[in-house]
């Protein structure tokens, strides 16, 4: 918790070995850079803010911090969760202060290694191929690599250019 | 201080979590925990504070080393340096007030030969004074030096096209004085590397306002200049007002707040709606009205009764549809992040008492989103169509149709309420129709009958009927009209004058042409020849000499109002003739009269002309004023009455003036 957020190069670009802190969205499994994780929590109440982008789900009180909730469905141009069902909160660091991801389910950390890394297949969709940094091969599913960053930011503009 | 708000959560979420069940034990720890909190909270709100003195410690040095690299004797005094503020805020002023006490020595204090020149000792003194007032903290910086020449920065606005020559000419002096914080703004007449550079007050400006503070300026030419800056105690909590619309609570800042107003059955207000745009009549006044739930963009919720939040922002005033008003809260204001920073209808955000988040309302985002504050400010509208703009203003109007006229106008100063009446209301007097209103007669004039004599009349058959009501002096007409359409705020370009009866002329008002109402007409039509039998003194007679019917028409409808006798006149050879037929008290002359300059010396020429005030009237400040006792804006009618009465009360004192008034 003390430690603050640095972007250092292995961050950018894929590493050799790298834990990873992964989740489910919509059936996809996204994997984050374990050392962007603040916490994961359950379902928060969300204060929705009115006339925001649609992908900010709302603000959540995170021990009297104010955190922007970000809805990974929305983000990735998916379809809305169903009703009933409760999202996670995966809260990461980003230079702007903590933030929040709504993502279906929280899975395991893992360790991988940079040899299983592939570059995205050109037919994802744009929405999806601007978030993701890479995919790695693990030996049942594959792991879609989440850029935080970009993640955070509004939709819509930064394209997925320079990554190859 | 975040692991206190923290505390202060936790403690509240306890309360919550205590007041739901009843268990003694818990119920007496909680409270001690209140207690405890409560305390420990102070403590270290109590901490964060620091005497204002520390900035000032820096002070006298950099008010030595700025006076001695300008030649400058300035003494510094200070008063209240214990005075004790928020660290953050501490350090927020630090940068403004150093701005401030550089200009003193500059721009304020004098050097020593001049001060001495004009009798005053030949050190200037430069006292700042800090000191609690109502939950603020006031800081003055006052200097004994030259003062601002309100003449003098309105003529600099205008050089640097920071501002229109029409406004200029409507700024009262107060307004004026503001004009220093406009953005490039700098009086210095020379550049020094102290000051003068253009770029100063408008900082001031914006980072005091950043921390929810004002700057206030009072001066006096020639003898000091104080500048009062209003500073909150602290960043972190500031009083709001709690509401709700849709399933969401808000806060809205105490200090946008002016009065809550609560509609429901039993009130006689209601909202109303010219032209789609909603209003409230509030004593007399329309007050433009937004809804929260369209800025927030939520269904509206259908309700018995309304409550209106009457909020300021900027120097207007607004009203603020919520679904309903909680209370008051102090809050912990917390910024929101980059994400949300795009939405200028937030201020940011707090935690309630439950733990949830509350969205703070900024109220001129709010007005500007809703519309119903204009969206462009006065400095990013002037400069680039600076010379189209002369000879036009903004203007209020109230816009109209009735019969076959689609699209009516008259100005709003001169309407006095907007009125509704079923037609049971309608009574006759001697064949007219009237109505009783307010314990008195109305006439009502059928707005049809006045400019298309015989056309079938169709406003007084509506239910209800819309009244436009004027008034003059005590006396109140009522026009009926077939609708009421909206009230627009707009430049008046004449394109066309008329001839119709009742008409002045036609203008282009929100991309549409639009008649103008005369309204001497229609007064005539209910009063007969009400200028003769209004009960308002008569107050001398004025030569209005303008070439343009339209103008006359518009200034000769307010200068009858006021009372005064007027005579028009289009060229100087019927100015000449109306000024031989009979006396004329005062003369307003268009300064764009092709020969006003031999008007002027004519009637100067004239035996006893050389005392009638003469009152120029412009649309630009390039007009000379030769020979001209004023000059005044031809679209600024208050000044312009202003002026006349000034003048008319000055000249009236000598006897010879007396005589001619008796003669008459």
């Amino acid at each position: 918790m003390t430690e603050t957020f640095k972007r250092d190069p292995a961050t950018t670009a894929i590493p050799g070995t790298a834990q990873y802190c992964t989740f489910l969205v919509a059936g996809l499994y996204f994997g984050i850079d374990v050392r962007r994780v603040q916490e994961v929590l359950r379902s928060q109440d969300v204060t929705p803010v009115p006339q925001a982008p649609a992908v900010i789900a709302g603000l959540i009180n995170l021990r009297g911090q104010i955190v922007p909730a970000v809805d990974m469905r929305r983000r990735l141009g998916l379809a809305d969760r169903p009703a009933q069902t409760q999202s996670m909160n995966m809260v990461i660091r980003s230079e702007e202060g903590a933030a929040s991801l709504l993502v279906d389910e929280i899975g395991d950390v893992l360790d991988v290694d940079g040899a299983a890394f592939e570059p995205i297949p050109d037919n994802l969709a744009p929405e999806q191929r601007e978030l993701i940094r890479g995919v790695c091969k693990l030996r049942d599913r594959l792991l879609l690599v989440l850029d935080a960053e970009r993640a955070l930011e509004p939709a819509g503009t930064q394209t997925g250019a320079g990554i190859a | 201080m975040n692991l206190v708000g923290e505390l202060v959560l936790a403690r509240n979420q306890v309360l919550q979590f205590n007041s739901q069940r009843e268990d003694v034990a818990l119920n007496a720890t909680s409270q001690r925990l209140n207690l405890i909190t409560t305390e420990l909270q102070e403590g270290v709100m109590k901490t964060r504070m620091q005497p204002i003195g520390l900035v000032w410690n820096k002070l006298p040095r950099l008010v030595r080393d700025v006076s001695h690299s300008l030649g400058r004797q300035v003494q510094l005094e200070m008063d209240g340096a214990d005075t004790e503020l928020d660290k953050t805020i501490i350090e927020a002023i630090k940068d403004p007030l150093t701005h401030l006490v550089r200009n003193a020595c500059d721009h304020g204090i004098e050097s020593p030969e001049e001060r001495v020149r004009q009798g005053k000792p030949a050190h200037g003194t430069l006292h700042l004074r800090a000191y609690h007032e109502g939950g603020q903290v006031n800081i003055e910086i006052s200097d004994d030096g030259a003062g601002m020449d309100v003449e003098r920065l309105k003529q600099k606005a205008v050089e640097k096209g920071l501002c229109t020559v029409d406004r200029i000419s409507r700024l009262n002096d107060r307004e004026a004085l503001n004009l220093i914080f406009l953005p490039g703004f700098s009086t210095a007449k020379e550049v020094t590397n102290v000051s003068g550079r253009g770029v100063g007050m408008d900082v001031v400006k914006s980072n005091i306002e950043r921390i929810g503070g004002a700057v206030d300026i009072a001066t006096q030419p020639g003898e000091w200049t104080t500048v009062k800056l209003k500073i909150p105690l602290t960043l972190a909590i500031i009083p709001g007002l709690v509401v709700a619309s849709g399933h969401g609570r808000f806060v809205i800042p105490q200090v946008s707040l002016l009065e809550l107003i609560r509609l429901d059955a039993s009130s006689t207000g209601k909202i109303e709606h010219v032209h789609g745009t909603p209003v409230y009549r509030r004593r007399g006044n329309l007050l433009p009205i937004a809804f929260l739930s369209d800025i927030l963009g939520h269904p509206a919720t259908a309700a018995e009764t309304v409550n209106i939040v009457v909020l300021q922002a900027e120097d207007r005033q607004f009203g603020l549809v919520v679904d309903s008003v909680n209370d008051t809260q102090e809050i912990v204001v917390k910024p929101l992040g980059k994400q949300l920073k795009g939405l200028a209808i937030y201020a940011g955000a707090t935690i309630m008492g439950d733990g949830r988040v509350a969205l703070i309302l900024d109220v001129l985002g709010i007005g500007r989103q809703s519309g119903v504050l204009a969206t462009q400010r006065e400095t990013e509208r002037v400069g680039t169509q600076r010379a189209a703009q002369v000879g036009q203003e903004q203007q209020r109007l109230l816009l109209f149709r009735t019969g076959a006229f689609e699209r009516l106008a008259v100005p709003l100063s001169l309407v006095s309420r907007l009125e509704e009446f079923t037609q049971g209301a309608i009574e006759y007097a001697g064949n007219h129709p009237v109505i009783q209103y307010r314990g008195g007669i109305l006439p009502l004039i059928p707005l049809d009958s006045v400019l298309a004599p015989g056309a079938p009349d169709t406003s007084l058959t509506n239910d209800p009927i819309q009244v436009v009501v004027f008034q003059d002096g005590d006396r109140s007409v009522g026009v009926a009209v077939d609708r009421i359409l909206d009230i627009i705020e707009d430049s008046v370009t004449v394109r066309k004058q008329s001839d119709r009866p009742g008409l002045l002329g036609a203008a282009v008002i929100g991309k549409q042409v639009t008649d103008f109402v005369d309204l001497k007409t229609v007064f005539t039509a209910a009063f007969g020849d009400w200028r003769q039998t209004s009960s308002q003194p008569r107050r001398g007679s004025v030569l209005l000499a303008e070439a343009s019917t339209f103008v006359r028409g518009l200034l000769r409808i307010e200068l009858e109002l006021a009372g005064y006798h007027v005579s028009e006149a289009a060229d100087t050879a019927q100015a000449m003739r109306a000024m031989d037929q009979g006396s004329i008290d005062l003369v307003l002359a268009a300064s764009n009269l092709p020969d006003a300059t031999q008007l002027v010396e004519a009637i100067r020429r004239r035996p006893g002309g050389g005392t009638v005030p003469m009152v120029a009237l412009t649309t630009d400040s390039a007009s000379t004023l030769d020979g001209f006792d004023d000059c005044q804006s031809k679209f600024d009618r208050t000044s312009v009455l202003r002026s006349i009465e000034r003048l008319a009360t000055a000249v009236n004192e000598p006897a010879q003036r007396e005589l001619n008034m008796e003669a008459r």
